[in-house]
């Protein structure tokens, strides 16, 4: 590959990272043979360039080669991209991230005076998502990305809190239910609290584990749904929550063996 | 008279892409013909016909697209000046559906010629 100069690197990236998010609403392109057309096609129009070749090359050869979207035919994109391509994607152009924005502000508004933030609180969301998406990557929205994210953010975060802790609180609560009658508690003489704990934690532990080997399996659902904040998630951070749960869970069992063999003695009763 | 202007602009533009969009496949399947092309060469050839201003990255997809269709294959061969290099031949199917699509643009092209007389 001809070395190019800081900024020109930079700005192959950025194109390549487009290309790349645009090519994810086509099924049939092949991504990695397009990507490598596209470096080939840089390469030999660079070829002589005195190097490192300066952004402003690479610019005109990008410029020649066309828009990242162009790399997606119309015929390939699914109904999802189709409506996509019709936004703007220009990055001086501020309209979605104003319209999620405001939609976002006027739930908030609107939050005591009935459920309207129900409807307003998800078009806030999907117009964030959309315009996301126009832009073909996070670092294409700049300073936009200031108005997108709190829209973005109020489902992800909720999203993943009920996803990692919610099963556990749920098992809290029917433990909590459930103490009397259960054999653990009877056999060991726990207490209600260390009881309804000690469900929550084995019940997540348990969680995580299977969590973990499905997003090991398919760590792009991960990605897709809390985009752009799990952008970098991989096999390796799924294995890495799967690791959480047999460390919870060896935690767990070693509290239970502790408390029935009376190591805490009258506490947590 | 401006808007009108602008207006008929729209339109040559959004009739000339269309046109050139249709054309694309033909003039790819033409430039390699019975030789074998490197992708960048047939982008290069194609883009010496002035008429078909194209971006440059519409080629690769099509390339891409017709070799699944089966009217293109490809094979890699090494390159003294660099990377392996992705070589381009018509198939069986290619060089059968190409006379074809020629004889189609002929008449098309004889027969829009012969209207131009005609009031």
């Amino acid at each position: 590959m001809v070395e190019l100069s800081e900024n020109a690197r930079k700005g192959l990236d950025g194109y390549l990272r487009q290309v790349r998010s645009y090519l994810g609403w086509s099924k049939s392109l092949d991504r990695d043979e397009i990507e490598q057309n596209i470096t080939e096609h840089i390469e030999r129009e660079l070829e002589g360039a005195p190097e490192p070749v300066s952004s402003s090359a690479l610019e005109g050869v990008l410029a020649r080669l066309g828009s990242p979207r162009q790399w997606v035919p119309p015929e390939a994109l699914s109904w999802w991209g189709k409506l996509i391509v019709k936004l703007p994607a220009d990055s001086q152009d501020w309209r979605l991230a104003y319209v999620s924005f405001g939609l976002l502000l006027f739930g908030f508004i609107f939050l005591s005076f009935g459920p309207i933030w129900l409807v307003l609180f998800p078009a806030a969301f999907i117009t964030a998502r959309a315009a996301l998406a126009a832009a073909g990557s996070p670092e294409e929205l700049g300073a936009k990305r200031w108005l997108l994210y709190p829209s973005l953010l109020l489902v992800c975060l909720p999203l993943a809190s009920a996803l990692l802790g919610g099963v556990g609180l749920i098992a809290g609560i029917i433990g909590a239910e459930l103490s009397e009658l259960h054999w653990i508690r009877r056999e060991s003489n726990m207490g209600v609290v260390a009881f309804v704990i000690t469900s929550a934690t084995l019940i997540t532990s348990l969680w995580w584990m299977v969590m973990g080997l499905v997003f090991c399996k398919w760590p792009g659902c991960v990605r897709h749904v809390f985009r752009p904040f799990a952008d970098g998630f991989t096999r390796r951070r799924a294995l890495a929550l799967a690791g959480a749960g047999v460390l919870l869970l060896a935690l767990t069992g070693g509290f239970i063996a502790l408390y029935m063999g009376g190591a805490f003695g009258p506490l947590m009763s | 008279m401006h808007y009108s202007y602008d207006m008929d602009d729209r339109f040559f533009d959004n009739w000339s892409t269309q046109l050139r969009k249709g054309m694309l496949e033909l003039c790819i399947l033409n430039a390699i013909g019975g030789t074998r092309l490197y992708g960048y060469d047939i982008v290069r050839r194609l883009r010496e016909i002035e008429a078909l201003v194209i971006s440059e990255g519409t080629v690769y997809p099509i390339l891409s697209r017709l070799r699944r269709e089966g009217f293109l294959q490809t094979t890699i061969e090494e390159s003294a000046e660099g990377p392996p290099r992705k070589y381009y031949r018509l198939t069986e199917k290619g060089t059968g559906i190409l006379p074809r699509m020629n004889d189609c643009w002929v008449k098309m092209k004889t027969g829009a010629d012969g209207l131009k007389g005609a009031v």
